[in-house]
C-alpha cells in the first residue's frame, strides 16, 4: 500500500459525498463493485450493484433529496496490500456546509479492494452514533 | 485519480474458489462470539478478534484490548441482551483469505425460533485468514429500524 492507495480511497469517499450532496446516485455508486453489499443506517442491506443503485436512486429522489452531509475519512487500515478498511464519519450539514444539530452523527466502515489497478467498494455499512 | 477516471463497468470480484470449509469455520467463529455474550465471557467474545480489530456499535472502538474492555463494561451495565445469537446470512470472499460476512443478530438462544428475514440488528464481519485460522478484522452492528 502506498500514499497513492490512500489518496485513491479518499477520492472514492469524496465522490460518494459529492454524489450524495448532488442527489447523483450514479456518482455516489460509481466505485461500487457488482457484487458489493451495502447496509444503510436503518439496517437495510442491499446486495449487488443493481439493488444498491435502485436504493440510492429511490433515496436521493425521495427522503434524502436535498439533504447534505460532510464526510471525513479518519482511519484506513490495510489488512492486505490490496484490501483496506476505511472509516468514515459523517455529519448532517446545511446548504452552506455548517453542521446541523440533529443529535447524531454516522460512522461508515468501507471494505475496499484493489483489482485491475483501481480500488472498488466491496462493502459498506452505516451506523448512527449519538452526538449531542 | 478516482474522480477523473471514466465510469467503469463494475466487475464481480468474488473469489471463485471452494470456500465451504472456510464458511463453516467463519460460522463457528461467529457462533462462538454469541455464546460468549450469553455466557457473559468477554475473553470468549474477543477470542478471535485481531489485535488491531475495529468495532462499530454506537461508537467506534479500535484495538482488541479496547473491544474487550467495552464488553466488560457492557456486561456490567446490562446493555447487551441476556441471550445472543448470530445467524450468518451471506459470506463474500473478496480474496481467498479475506471474507465479508453479513449476519442477523438476535436476542435469542441457539434453539429458539427466529425470523431470519427480519433480524433486529445487522452485523457485518470482515475476517482475515492467517496460518492460525480466521480472525475478525472488523465487526459492525447496525440496529434495524422498526
Amino acid at each position: 500500500m502506498t500514499a497513492a492507495d490512500e489518496a485513491a480511497i479518499r477520492a472514492i469517499v469524496a465522490d460518494v459525498e459529492r454524489g450524495f450532496n448532488e442527489d447523483d446516485a450514479g456518482l455516489m455508486n460509481r466505485h461500487v463493485a457488482a457484487d458489493a453489499t451495502v447496509g444503510d443506517a436503518v439496517g437495510r442491506v442491499h446486495r449487488g450493484r443493481a439493488a444498491i443503485d435502485a436504493a440510492s436512486e429511490a433515496g436521493l429522489a425521495g427522503p434524502l433529496a436535498g439533504q447534505r452531509a460532510r464526510y471525513e475519512v479518519t482511519d484506513i487500515t490495510f489488512v492486505r496490500p490490496d484490501v483496506a478498511l476505511a472509516r468514515k464519519r459523517a455529519w448532517a450539514v446545511d446548504a452552506d456546509g455548517a453542521d446541523l444539530a440533529v443529535g447524531h452523527a454516522m460512522v461508515a466502515l468501507y471494505v475496499l479492494t484493489r483489482d485491475d489497478g483501481r480500488w472498488w467498494i466491496r462493502a459498506r455499512q452505516n451506523t448512527l452514533v449519538p452526538e449531542g | 485519480m478516482a474522480t477523473t477516471a471514466p465510469p467503469s463497468t463494475p466487475p464481480s470480484l468474488a473469489d471463485p474458489g471452494d470456500h465451504a470449509a472456510d464458511r463453516a469455520a467463519i460460522e463457528a467463529l461467529i457462533t462462538d462470539v454469541a455464546a460468549g455474550v450469553t455466557a457473559r465471557d468477554p475473553d470468549r467474545c474477543v477470542a478471535r478478534f485481531a489485535a488491531d480489530a475495529r468495532s462499530v456499535t454506537g461508537r467506534w472502538i479500535a484495538g482488541r484490548d479496547a473491544i474487550h474492555a467495552a464488553h466488560v463494561a457492557a456486561f456490567g451495565d446490562g446493555s447487551v441482551p441476556v441471550r445472543a445469537r448470530f445467524e450468518v446470512l451471506d459470506v463474500l470472499f473478496v480474496r481467498p483469505d479475506v471474507a465479508i460476512a453479513t449476519a442477523g443478530a438476535f436476542r435469542a438462544g441457539p434453539d429458539e425460533p427466529v425470523d431470519l428475514a427480519a433480524p433486529p440488528t445487522i452485523a457485518t464481519w470482515t475476517l482475515v485468514r492467517t496460518d492460525d485460522g480466521w480472525w475478525v478484522a472488523a465487526r459492525q452492528l447496525t440496529p434495524v429500524a422498526s
